[in-house]
């Protein structure tokens, strides 16, 4: 049971990476970070491939590739639970993840609750929590899985629309390797519910 | 170990290194150096840099609400969406909860220009619905298509969210996000170096729709520029005018259409589009259903509001003004005038209008426009009968010509001659323009000192003298000509490459970085002009945001309404008024003294005089916050010319015996009539100016201080000394010319002409989801007797190509330019291809498109796009041939909207070949790609009706 609540803490880290990453544009500074053994290592080794430098230049093609991705102005793929779902931003995803992000005393400001990076981070917030709270340990694990099961799981159209659409293989090794945790993070949890 | 253990050790290593600390401050929620929580300090850091973790699950919340898990696609009350009743939503529909706990906020609409006032309905922070605001005096709770598709705005999923920085060449699409701090900061820099240089006028502002004036003036003169460019050229120039030219104090026509017996409509399509549209619209039916109205509508087109009329006629273009006249004659001829007025109030006697009119028969109306003299004469003599219980009303149908100063001037007169002006059910305007004159603006910065060729063109005499009409139309031609130049040039809620004449010259000019060096656009959306900017600032929209705003209320007395905030703006986009103080204290100066208080100080400072409700004991802004809006308890505007002068008023005045023009300190408040004083009309001889020596000398830049004075209107320009050398004849009576290309026109050309429809604006409506699968396309309309001429059948395409005005070539040198093709000795504007459709409902010498289509840079729906980028690299990959044979954005395995899933039936999908292009599908064209810039050369509006064109079928292989 240890191990299990260890690995999940410790996959908190992975979500909070790529909450991270979704939220807004690598810089210079978490590029740097990424760029230093081990980090460097597990990250490719998880299928994530990083520029060979963290000079200006490569900043703003990174810069440019998230914007067209995620930001637009134009043709990109806004990345929330309501547009994908409902066509639109603020629609019933974006109220259920008002209740959870209220229930992990999370504060968003003006980014909207239902961006997969802050449900990626509350995912995290859960699963961290998970670990303070053994003897609530079965109410936290109904949490987190309920959770990922209403909120972590429509990204698939997004993810494999936003991997076509990358045009650094910076993001595109991104896109996938969130597409994979989500994908084995799924397994997990479906097979973990009662 | 399989694969998804593999995959999962490897995250679990990943997870690992992360959480030793590799990334501590850097990872948990974006938050890089243990930034604020939100509100906190800096508002303009980016929002990611807000996004605090906080410590504690709340598990008792969690099992609280547990019971009532959110499900996809249930149907609980979840605001936010607002589902039409499609055949997944009929189950639970109608919805009886969801309106259950909303607050009910008012607002004012801004889809269009006659700012409606509205309620949104708001459920845990969403705007579920949006209706009419009955508390609204204009609008009386009415609210149009475009009004209610205002979800779609306010939430639709191509929103602009964040400031964004050009990369690469300017119109390449390639951009960065920015803080706030960093767009503003590098804004400021710009600014502020215009400022310093000496040339202030080299930052112009160019606004599109925009109901925030007082906000943008106080930004604007202190900064010290006059170059507020707006598109009122392009709009309703020659109106304005007339009716100024009329009346000095208004230049915008009331018709009291609610109490009229008849009404008399040139051109204007009232129940589509229109200033005043629904407000204007339901008084019409109001007038036609409880008072007998009978509405008779000159339009080459059969509009909607053509084919609701009781007669519909369709003259050649631009020949209302010669109709007009010829009832004017007939009406003198059949002496059916109303003498007492035009001898008692106006400055011409009716012998004068008899021999002015003399030549303007039926007959000539007939030989000029197609309209049978005997309908003229009967319509005349109807009109003239129902008086002064009647009216015309007009608009761009019109005024929208080379010689459409004269056609509303002519229009204008027949109110005159009849004596419907200022009666009830007649003619008539209101004292004050905007909202009621007990609301006074915070104190403003001194306008402007300098002088912009781009503002106040010299070769339009009437642009600019009454008020500032601009010529907008002229100012990327001057910008190439090199007559001025832009260091900055900052666009708000514009779409000049889609709605300004000649879109080729827009994009070469707006593409240019030597003529303008640099563009800050702001708006809700990516759209054409966006795309050629340099920084690109996220706007609020009208829910979003604060105003007190009013249109000239057809109740004929004055209003506030409020815009408020319904919810917080989404993203990070803000509106001018939060973001112009920023700027000001960033350029300095002493700018940043117009704004001392926070936005809601201001407002509540500038709503202060709003009265108290004795019922709810609210005043000011709190009043207005609850209801939406106020209308004080004046009487009506009928015959203002008729309001006796108080004791207080003749205190210190001066009566000419010769005139009975009264005058106090020189300037002119009344006129003596009947003996007594009254307030007569805001004009220098204080009479309805049927004959105007005004605008002759205006027009001849000739000194008219004294007829400034003597009309009380001391605003007004007198001749200004960068108009020297330039000269027109304008006539003073109103007369009617026809532009030399209408004269002969050759067997293969028509007249084009453009129109809107009722589901949408010019140019921002196209991206509305709703509205768009109503109404996406415009195929051009031709009647069926000149198809036939053609070969044309429903659906075959021809070749449009249009021409330059012979007659601007000759009053107008100024606007030529030597780089375009000739054809037949014809400067040539642009070829396009266009499919026709056939209708009855044109004049036969026409060729109508609508305007509002043809975008290529406004959201995937404003294209008609379905976007098929994604299978590019992975076509066999089934998850993402599924997400694009649906919207961009929409999941089909989820996604529930029936709606939305069949709003695409009218994607084109024929590639660009007109072979295989099936009618009603696509995004239409831009027919502002044909127009010429065509400036009526009196006041500057922009001529779309007029443009002559060639057309030919096109073979389809």
């Amino acid at each position: 049971m240890n191990a299990a609540v260890d690995e999940l803490a410790s996959l908190a880290g992975t979500y909070r990476l790529l909450a991270r990453l979704w939220i807004r544009e690598v810089d210079d500074q978490l590029l740097t970070i990424l760029l230093v053994p081990p980090l460097c290592d597990v990250f490719t080794a998880a299928g994530g491939i990083l520029p060979v430098n963290v000079a200006p230049s490569t900043l703003e093609e990174l810069a440019v590739d998230y914007c067209q991705l995620f930001l637009g102005p134009a043709n990109h793929l806004p990345p929330f639970q309501s547009v994908w779902q409902h066509g639109q931003f603020q629609s019933e995803s974006a109220k259920s993840m008002q209740h959870y992000v209220s229930v992990a005393g999370y504060e968003t400001g003006s980014l909207m609750v239902d961006h997969l990076g802050v449900q990626l981070d509350v995912m995290a917030r859960f699963l961290d929590f998970r670990l303070e709270s053994v003897q609530h340990s079965d109410d936290v694990f109904d949490l987190a899985s309920t959770y990922f099961a209403e909120h972590l799981t429509w990204v698939a159209p997004l993810l494999e629309t936003a991997i076509n659409r990358a045009e650094t293989e910076f993001y595109r090794s991104t896109i996938r390797m969130t597409r994979d945790f989500l994908s084995s993070e799924k397994t997990f949890w479906a097979a973990a519910r009662p | 170990m399989d694969a998804n253990s593999e995959s999962r050790r490897r995250f679990f290593e990943l997870g690992l290194a992360v959480g030793a600390g590799a990334l501590t401050g850097l990872t948990t929620s974006g938050c890089q150096d243990g930034r604020q929580p939100q509100g906190a300090a800096d508002a303009n850091k980016p929002d990611d840099a807000r996004i605090q973790q906080s410590r504690g699950v709340d598990l008792e919340k969690w099992k609280r609400l547990k019971g009532k898990p959110y499900e996809l696609g249930g149907f609980e009350a979840m605001p936010g969406v607002c589902r039409l009743p499609g055949p997944l939503a009929k189950r639970n529909w109608p919805d009886r909860n969801k309106y259950k706990d909303v607050k009910r906020v008012p607002g004012m609409c801004q889809l269009c220009s006659t700012v409606c006032g509205i309620i949104g309905y708001v459920k845990d922070g969403s705007v579920i619905k949006i209706e009419g605001n009955p508390n609204d005096p204009n609008s009386r709770g009415h609210l149009c298509a475009r009004g209610q598709a205002g979800l779609n705005h306010l939430y639709h999923p191509e929103r602009l969210l964040y400031p964004l920085r050009r990369v690469g060449n300017r119109g390449e699409g390639k951009w960065k996000r920015v803080t706030w701090d960093e767009a503003l900061d590098e804004i400021a820099a710009r600014l502020k170096a215009v400022r310093e240089s000496g040339s202030p006028e080299e930052f112009a502002f160019h606004q599109g729709r925009q109901r925030s004036k007082d906000a943008l003036a106080r930004f604007l003169n202190a900064f010290g520029t006059p170059t507020q460019l707006s598109h009122r050229a392009l709009c309703s120039g020659n109106r304005r005018a007339a009716n100024l030219t009329y009346l000095w104090e208004s230049d915008w026509d009331l018709n009291d259409v609610e109490h009229s017996k008849y009404i008399l409509n040139f051109g204007s399509n009232a129940f589509e589009a229109h200033q005043g549209h629904v407000p204007f619209a339901t008084r019409i039916q109001n007038g036609r259903f409880k008072n007998g109205a009978k509405l008779v509508t000159f339009d080459v087109r059969l509009s909607n509001t053509a084919g609701s009329s009781d007669e519909w006629f369709a003259p050649f273009p631009g020949t209302d003004g010669a109709i007009a006249l010829a009832m004017c004659h007939v009406i003198l001829v059949e002496n059916l005038h109303d003498a007492g007025f035009i001898e008692g109030w106006t400055n011409v006697t009716v012998d004068e209008l008899r021999e002015h009119m003399q030549s303007y028969t039926p007959q000539w109306a007939e030989q000029i426009s197609g309209v049978p003299a005997t309908d003229i004469h009967r319509i005349a003599i109807e009109f003239a009968q129902a008086a002064p219980a009647c009216t015309t009303m007009c608009n761009r149908g019109s005024s929208a010509h080379i010689n459409g100063f004269y056609n509303d001037r002519a229009i204008n007169l027949l109110n005159a001659i009849v004596g419907s002006v200022g009666k009830k059910g007649g003619w008539c305007w209101s004292l004050w323009g905007g909202l009621d004159p007990l609301v006074k603006t915070p104190q403003m910065p001194p306008s402007a000192k300098a002088w912009s060729v781009l503002e106040d063109p010299p070769e339009y005499p009437l642009a600019n003298v009454w008020r500032r009409m601009r010529v907008g139309e002229i100012i990327y031609l001057y910008l190439l000509q090199g007559r001025a130049k832009l260091q900055a040039y900052m666009t708000y809620n514009l779409d000049s490459p889609l709605t300004w004449p000649e879109e080729s010259l827009t994009q070469q000019v707006l593409t240019d970085e030597e003529l303008i060096n640099f563009h800050i656009c702001i708006n809700c959306f990516y759209n054409e002009t966006a795309h050629y900017a340099d920084i690109v600032l996220p706007w609020a929209t009208f829910m979003e945001r604060w105003d007190l705003d009013a249109r000239a209320s057809y109740n004929l007395r004055p209003y506030v309404g409020l815009r408020t905030p319904m919810i917080e703006p989404l993203g990070e986009s803000k509106d001018v008024r939060e973001f112009f103080p920023e700027l000001a204290r960033r350029i300095g100066g002493g700018m940043d003294r117009w704004y001392q208080e926070s936005v809601e100080e201001y407002m509540e400072k500038w709503a202060s005089n709003v009265p108290e409700n004795t019922v709810t004991g609210k005043r000011g802004l709190e009043r207005l916050l609850d209801e939406g809006a106020w209308q004080g308890d004046r009487e009506p505007f009928y015959e203002p010319y008729n309001i006796v002068l108080s004791n207080d008023d003749m205190k210190g005045a001066n009566i000419d015996e010769k005139t009975g023009l009264i005058t106090k300190d020189g300037i002119g408040i009344g006129i003596i009539k009947d003996g007594k004083p009254v307030r007569g009309f805001a004009t220098p001889s204080r009479r309805l100016e049927v004959r105007s020596l005004f605008v002759q000398k205006i027009g001849k830049n000739e000194d008219c201080s004294d007829l400034i004075a003597a009309s009380g209107v001391t605003k007004t320009q007198n001749r200004h000394d960068n108009h020297r050398g330039h000269d027109l004849d304008i006539d003073q009576m109103p007369t009617w010319f026809q532009p030399q290309e209408h004269r002969n026109l050759a067997d293969n050309e028509l007249v084009m002409t453009s129109f809107k429809w009722n589901v949408h604006n010019h140019g921002r409506t196209m991206n509305l989801k709703w509205l768009a699968e109503i109404v996406h396309s415009n195929p051009a309309w031709i009647n069926p007797k000149t198809a036939s001429l053609f070969g044309l059948k429903n659906g075959d395409w021809i070749e449009v190509t249009s021409y330059y005005s012979q007659e601007l070539e000759k009053q107008s040198p100024h606007l030529k330019r030597d780089d375009l093709p000739t054809e037949n000795g014809r400067r040539v504007v642009a070829t396009m291809r266009v499919p026709v459709v056939l209708m009855e409902g044109i004049h036969p010498r026409v060729l109508a498109m609508s305007n509002s289509c043809g975008h290529w840079q406004y959201t995937s729906v404003a294209q008609a796009r379905r976007d098929r980028r994604g299978l590019l690299g992975d076509a066999n990959d089934s998850t993402a041939e599924q997400s694009t044979t649906h919207l961009a954005g929409s999941d089909p395995s989820t996604y529930r909207d029936a709606d939305w899933e069949r709003n695409m039936w009218w994607e084109d999908t024929s590639g660009g070949d007109p072979a295989r292009w099936k009618p009603n599908t696509g995004k239409g064209w831009n027919q502002n790609r044909l127009m010429p810039i065509a400036p009526d050369p009196i006041s500057g509006q922009q001529a779309y009706h007029d443009t002559v064109v060639s057309i030919k079928k096109v073979g389809l292989a």
